[in-house]
C-alpha cells in the first residue's frame, strides 16, 4: 500500500473533481464534499510520505510499471516510462499545497454560496483540477509530464479568475497571453535539452548534463536553460513578467483568488528550483555569473517596485497581490545567492510564503464576507466588530514583517544570512526595505481599524457585540494563522531532517 | 547544399516561432492574439518533429512480415516515435488553450463591443 | 538530407508556411485571417507528414485546421467583428519586435552545436527511443509504435491531455453559460443577425445528410484501427465531434441540441476520463502499478501481452468518448454564445 502513495495524491483530487463534475448535474450539494474527501485522501498520503522520505530517501514511483530498461547501444539503462518521486526538495511542498488545499475548500463554502450563486456548478471541479495540476508539477520526474501539469494547472485557473466576471475576463485573457507564452518557453527549452540528452526523466538527465558540460560548454544546453527559466519566470510573475498578477487576482472571485493566490506563483518557484538544484547542478548556476548577477538585480527590484507600488494601494486584495509579488522576490534571490544559507531560505520560504499568503487571502475573504468589497478605508472599528479575524491578520502580517517566531522571521533570516556572505548587499538593503513598508502598511491598516467609528456594513445586530465572519471561514483562518507560529518554531527540525539533505552536497556552505 | 538545407529548416523554425510570439505580445487585436497562440505553438512542434526525424525513415509503423519475424526490426528504418507522442499532447494542449482564450475575447467583446485592447482599456477607465 | 524524397518539396512548403503565417497576422479581415489560419495549419500537417510524423500530421489536420478554424470562425460570426480596427502604436510594436529578433538570435545561437539534422545516432534517436522501436510489438502486441507509446508507455501523460481537454471544456462552459431565464443586464445579448444561414440551402443539408454517417463510421474505424494505422483516441474523437458540428453548422444548433442534450453532452465529457482514470485504477486494485495494463490479464482475455493491447484500446475509447463530447459542447458555447439557443 505504501508504494502506491505517490500516486494517490494525484488520484484524490482527480477523481474528486471528475466525480464533482458528474454529481453537479444531479446533486450539486455532493460536489463539494467529494473534493473535500479527495483533497482530504491526498492531503494524509503526503503527511505520510514526508515521515517516510524523511526515514528512508527519496521515493520512486513507475507509471504502467515501466522503469528501467537497457536499451541496445547504450550502456546504462534509461527509465522507458514516466517516473514521479517523492524526494526531500519536495517532501514538505506537497504537505504544504495538498494542507491549504484542503483548509481552502472547506473556508470557500460559504464565499461560493454567496459571490457565485446559480453558477456553482463547475466551480470545485475546477478547484480540484487546479490543486491536481500543481501537485502534479510538483511530484513529476518527467519534465515534459511537468509542461502538461503546468497546462491543467493553467487552464483550471484562467476559468477560475474569469469567475469573477466584468474586469476579470481581461486580466484572465491577459494572464492566458502571458501564461501561455510562458509554458511555451518552458516547453521550448525543454526541446533543447531533450536534443541534446535525449531522454526526458530528471534523474537520467542530471546524470547525463555534467559529462556534456566537461566537454566544455554547451550552447543549446544554456539556451535550453535560459528558456526554461524564463518560462518558470512568466508563470511565478517575476519582474518584469509581472503585469498580468496584480489584475488577476484583485479581480478574481474571492474563493478563487484564496487558493490561487498561495500556491500557484510558489509552485512555479519550485519548478526553477528542481530545474537549478537536480537537473543542472549548483556547479551550473555558479559558472554563469551573467545570468547570477542579472536574477540578483532584478529580484531586488522585483521587491523594491512591488513594495513601492503596495503602499499606493487602496484595495485590500491588490495590496495583497503586490505582497506575493515582493515574496517571489525574495524566493527567486534566495535561489540565485548559489549558497547554504540563501537555497535554505528560498526552501523555506516557499512553504513559509504558501501558508502566509493563505492566511492573508483568507483574513481577507472574512472580511470581504462581511462587508461586500474591500477598500482599506471601509476598514474603519474592524477591530472591534471582528476581533478574532483581525487577530489573525496581525499575525500574518507579522509573519510577513518578519517578527520571530513566526516562520517569516527564520527564512527572512537565512536569505539576509545567505546575501551578506555572497556580499550581495543591494538584495540585503532590498529585503529590509519590503519588512519596512509591510510595517508601515500594518500600522496604517491598525490605525483606520481601531477608529471609534465602526463602519456600519459592520455594524450587524447591536445585541450581538460581534459580527465576526462564519464559523466555517473563521476556523481555518486562525488555523493557518496559528500554523505560521508552529511553522515558525519547528523550522529548525524541518531544516535539519529534510531541507538540508535537499541541498546539493557540492554547495559553498 | 546539404547544410543549407538542415540549417534553413531549423532557421525557419526559429522565425516562425518568433513571429507568432510578436503577434502574442505586439498585436492590439484578441483576434489576432488568439491566432498567434497556435503560431507560435505550431513552430515549437515543427521544431520537436525536426530533431527527431531520421534520415531515408519510415513511418513507426511495424509491417506484418516484420512483426512475425521480430529479429528483422531494423531501429534506423523508423521515424522516432518520442518526439511525436510529445507532439500529440503539445496539439490538444494548444487546442484547449485557443478555445479558452477565445471564449474570453467573445465574453469581453460582449462588454466592450470591440477586440481592439486599446478601446477596451479606455472603455474600462470610463 | 531532408526525409522527404525530394528536398525542394521540403523548401517549398516551409516558405509557403512562412507566408501563411505572416498574411494570417497582417490581413485586416479577421475572417481571411482565420481562413489563411486554417491553411497556414494544413500546410503545417503536410511538412510533418514528409517527414515521417503521420499520427502527429492527422492529429493537426482535425484539430488544427479542421476544429481551430471552426472554433475562431463561430467567435467572429458571432460577434459580427471581422474588421481589425487601424491602430497606431508603431512604437511599442517596433520595441517587441526588437526584443522578439533578440531571442531569434539567441536562439539561432545554438545552432551550431545541434546534433547533425536526420542522424540516427542522435541522442533524440538513440537513447531511449530504439527500446519502443524495437519491443512494441512484444510489450503490448501493437504495429503502431506510436499507438503503444501514447497509451501504454507514456500513458499518464495521455490520462493528463485527455484531463486538459476535460478542463477546456468545463472552463468554456462556466465562462460563456448563460440562463436564457435570467440574462443579467450588465451583460447584455449580443445579436447579431446572420448574413447567410447555411441551412437554408438544400444542396449543404442533403450533402451533409449523406457525408454524417459515412464520417462517424470512417471515426470509429480510426479508434478501433489505431493498433495497427495512424489513428486512435484523438483523432477519432475529433472526426466524430467533426460530424456532429457538421450536422450543426448545415442545419440547426437546436437540431443538434435534440440529438443529444447539454446535460448527456456535459456527462459523457466527464465520462471519457473517469473511464481512463478507472483502468488505471483497476490496475492497482489487481497488485501493479498505476496503468499497468499487463496486470488486468486475469479479467481481459489474453496473456500479458494481450491485455495490454485491450487495455490501450480500452483507454483510447476513453479518449475519443471525451474529445468527441468536449468539441461538440465547445463548439455549441462559442457559436451561440453561450445561450445554447441558435448559432453557426
Amino acid at each position: 500500500m505504501t508504494e502506491q502513495l505517490p500516486i494517490i495524491i494525484i488520484l484524490g483530487p482527480l477523481l474528486g473533481a471528475v466525480l464533482a463534475a458528474f454529481t453537479g448535474w444531479f446533486r450539486p450539494r455532493l460536489s463539494h464534499p467529494l473534493v473535500v474527501l479527495g483533497l482530504a485522501i491526498s492531503f494524509a498520503a503526503a503527511l505520510k510520505l514526508v515521515f517516510i522520505v524523511a526515514d528512508a530517501g527519496a521515493q520512486k514511483y513507475w507509471l504502467g510499471g515501466w522503469g528501467e530498461k537497457v536499451v541496445p547501444g547504450q550502456k546504462e539503462p534509461f527509465v522507458v516510462g514516466i517516473q514521479i518521486t517523492v524526494d526531500y526538495l519536495n517532501t514538505l511542498l506537497l504537505v504544504a499545497v495538498s494542507g491549504i488545499a484542503l483548509l481552502t475548500s472547506v473556508y470557500t463554502r460559504r464565499l461560493v454560496d454567496t459571490e457565485l450563486a446559480g453558477r456553482q456548478r463547475y466551480f470545485y471541479a475546477l478547484f480540484s483540477l487546479l490543486v491536481t495540476g500543481l501537485l502534479g508539477i510538483t511530484i513529476t520526474g518527467d519534465i515534459f509530464n511537468l509542461y502538461v501539469f503546468m497546462e491543467i494547472a493553467a487552464l483550471s485557473s484562467y476559468a477560475l479568475i474569469a469567475y469573477g466576471r466584468g474586469r476579470a475576463y481581461m486580466a484572465a485573457f491577459n494572464y492566458l497571453i502571458m501564461g501561455t507564452m510562458g509554458a511555451c518557453l518552458y516547453l521550448l527549452g525543454v526541446g533543447f535539452v531533450f536534443a541534446k540528452t535525449g531522454t526526458l526523466n530528471i534523474d537520467n538527465v542530471s546524470a547525463i548534463i555534467p559529462a556534456l558540460l566537461n566537454s566544455g560548454q554547451s550552447q543549446a544546453l544554456f539556451v535550453g536553460f535560459v528558456l526554461i527559466l524564463l518560462g518558470a519566470w512568466a508563470k511565478m510573475a517575476f519582474f518584469p513578467f509581472h503585469g498580468w498578477l496584480p489584475n488577476a487576482y484583485a479581480h478574481a472571485p474571492t474563493a478563487g483568488a484564496a487558493i490561487l493566490a498561495p500556491l500557484a506563483t510558489k509552485v512555479a518557484v519550485y519548478t526553477m528550483l528542481r530545474i537549478m538544484v537536480t537537473v543542472y547542478s549548483i556547479e551550473y548556476i555558479i559558472h554563469s555569473p551573467g545570468i547570477q548577477s542579472l536574477a540578483l538585480y532584478l529580484s531586488s527590484l522585483a521587491i523594491v517596485i512591488a513594495s513601492f507600488f503596495s503602499l499606493t494601494q487602496t484595495n485590500l486584495k491588490k495590496l495583497a497581490s503586490y505582497f506575493v509579488l515582493s515574496e517571489i522576490g525574495y524566493m527567486v534571490g534566495g535561489a540565485w545567492l548559489a549558497n547554504k544559507p540563501g537555497l535554505t531560505g528560498a526552501m523555506v520560504h516557499v512553504v513559509a510564503d504558501a501558508a502566509m499568503t493563505s492566511a492573508l487571502f483568507m483574513a481577507i475573504g472574512c472580511i470581504v464576507y462581511r462587508l461586500g468589497q474591500a477598500q482599506l478605508d471601509d476598514l474603519k472599528g474592524v477591530f472591534f466588530k471582528m476581533p478574532v479575524t483581525m487577530a489573525a491578520f496581525v499575525v500574518t502580517m507579522a509573519a510577513l514583517i518578519g517578527v520571530p517566531p513566526t516562520c517569516g522571521f527564520f527564512s527572512k533570516w537565512y536569505l539576509i544570512q545567505g546575501a551578506a556572505q555572497a556580499g550581495v548587499w543591494h538584495f540585503v538593503a532590498a529585503l529590509l526595505l519590503s519588512s519596512l513598508v509591510k510595517a508601515i502598511i500594518l500600522f496604517r491598516i491598525i490605525e483606520i481599524g481601531y477608529n471609534r467609528v465602526p463602519h456600519p456594513a459592520i455594524e450587524g445586530n447591536p445585541a450581538i457585540p460581534r459580527n465576526e465572519a462564519p464559523l466555517s471561514m473563521l476556523i481555518p483562518t486562525v488555523a493557518m494563522a496559528l500554523g505560521l507560529i508552529a511553522l515558525g518554531l519547528g523550522t529548525s527540525t524541518l531544516v535539519n531532517t529534510i531541507i538540508a539533505k535537499a541541498l546539493p552536497a557540492a554547495l559553498a556552505p | 547544399m546539404e547544410k543549407l538545407i538542415t540549417n534553413f529548416n531549423y532557421v525557419i523554425v526559429v522565425i516562425l516561432m518568433m513571429i507568432g510570439l510578436w503577434a502574442m505580445l505586439a498585436q492590439k487585436n484578441l483576434i489576432k492574439k488568439c491566432i498567434g497562440m497556435p503560431i507560435f505553438q505550431t513552430g515549437i512542434i515543427l521544431f520537436f518533429i525536426s530533431i527527431g526525424a531520421k534520415n531515408k525513415a519510415k513511418v513507426p509503423i511495424l509491417s506484418k512480415f516484420v512483426v512475425e519475424n521480430s529479429s528483422a526490426i531494423i531501429v534506423n528504418d523508423y521515424a522516432n516515435p518520442l518526439t511525436q507522442i510529445l507532439m500529440l499532447t503539445a496539439i490538444v494542449v494548444g487546442v484547449a488553450t485557443l478555445g479558452v482564450g477565445l471564449a474570453l475575447a467573445q465574453k469581453i467583446y460582449q462588454q466592450h463591443s470591440s477586440f481592439d485592447e486599446d478601446e477596451i482599456l479606455e472603455n474600462q477607465r470610463k | 538530407m531532408s526525409a522527404l524524397p525530394i528536398w525542394q518539396f521540403d523548401v517549398l512548403l516551409l516558405m509557403l508556411v512562412l507566408l501563411f503565417a505572416v498574411v494570417a497576422l497582417s490581413i485586416r479581415n479577421l475572417m481571411g485571417a482565420a481562413v489563411v489560419f486554417g491553411a497556414y495549419s494544413f500546410m503545417m500537417c503536410l511538412i510533418w507528414a514528409g517527414m515521417g510524423a503521420v499520427d502527429v500530421a492527422f492529429t493537426e489536420a482535425a484539430v488544427g485546421a479542421g476544429v481551430s478554424t471552426v472554433f475562431v470562425v463561430s467567435t467572429l460570426y458571432n460577434t459580427g467583428a471581422t474588421m481589425q480596427r487601424r491602430t497606431g502604436g508603431l512604437a511599442f510594436k517596433l520595441f517587441i519586435g526588437v526584443v522578439v529578433t533578440v531571442a531569434g538570435a539567441f536562439l539561432l545561437s545554438a545552432l551550431p552545436d545541434f546534433p547533425k539534422w536526420g542522424a540516427p545516432d542522435s541522442p533524440v534517436n538513440a537513447t531511449v527511443a530504439p527500446y519502443y522501436i524495437l519491443n512494441t510489438f512484444e510489450d503490448a502486441h501493437v504495429h503502431n509504435i506510436v499507438t503503444s507509446v501514447l497509451a501504454d508507455y507514456r500513458g499518464f501523460d495521455t490520462l493528463l491531455e485527455t484531463t486538459v481537454v476535460f478542463i477546456a471544456c468545463i472552463a468554456i462552459y462556466s465562462i460563456m453559460r448563460v440562463d436564457n431565464a435570467k440574462l443579467e443586464t450588465d451583460e447584455p445579448a449580443i445579436v447579431a443577425a446572420p448574413r447567410y444561414d447555411p441551412s437554408d440551402s438544400l444542396i449543404v443539408r442533403q450533402a451533409s445528410r449523406f457525408m454524417v454517417p459515412f464520417m462517424q463510421l470512417f471515426a470509429l474505424y480510426v479508434i478501433a484501427h489505431g493498433h495497427y494505422s495512424p489513428g486512435g483516441g484523438f483523432q477519432g474523437g475529433v472526426i466524430l465531434g467533426a460530424s456532429l458540428i457538421l450536422l450543426a453548422i448545415s442545419f440547426d444548433l437546436k437540431f443538434l441540441l435534440r440529438q443529444w442534450s447539454e446535460k448527456t453532452l456535459m456527462l459523457l465529457v466527464a465520462a471519457g476520463v473517469f473511464l481512463y482514470a478507472a483502468v488505471g485504477l483497476a490496475c492497482v486494485f489487481m497488485g501493479g502499478n498505476y496503468l499497468d495494463y499487463g496486470f488486468l490479464d486475469s479479467v481481459l482475455p489474453g496473456e500479458r501481452d494481450m491485455a495490454r493491447s485491450h487495455g490501450i484500446l480500452l483507454v483510447e475509447i476513453g479518449v475519443g468518448i471525451t474529445v468527441m463530447f468536449s468539441m461538440i459542447a465547445i463548439h455549441i458555447n462559442l457559436a451561440s454564445n453561450g445561450r445554447f439557443d441558435r448559432g453557426l
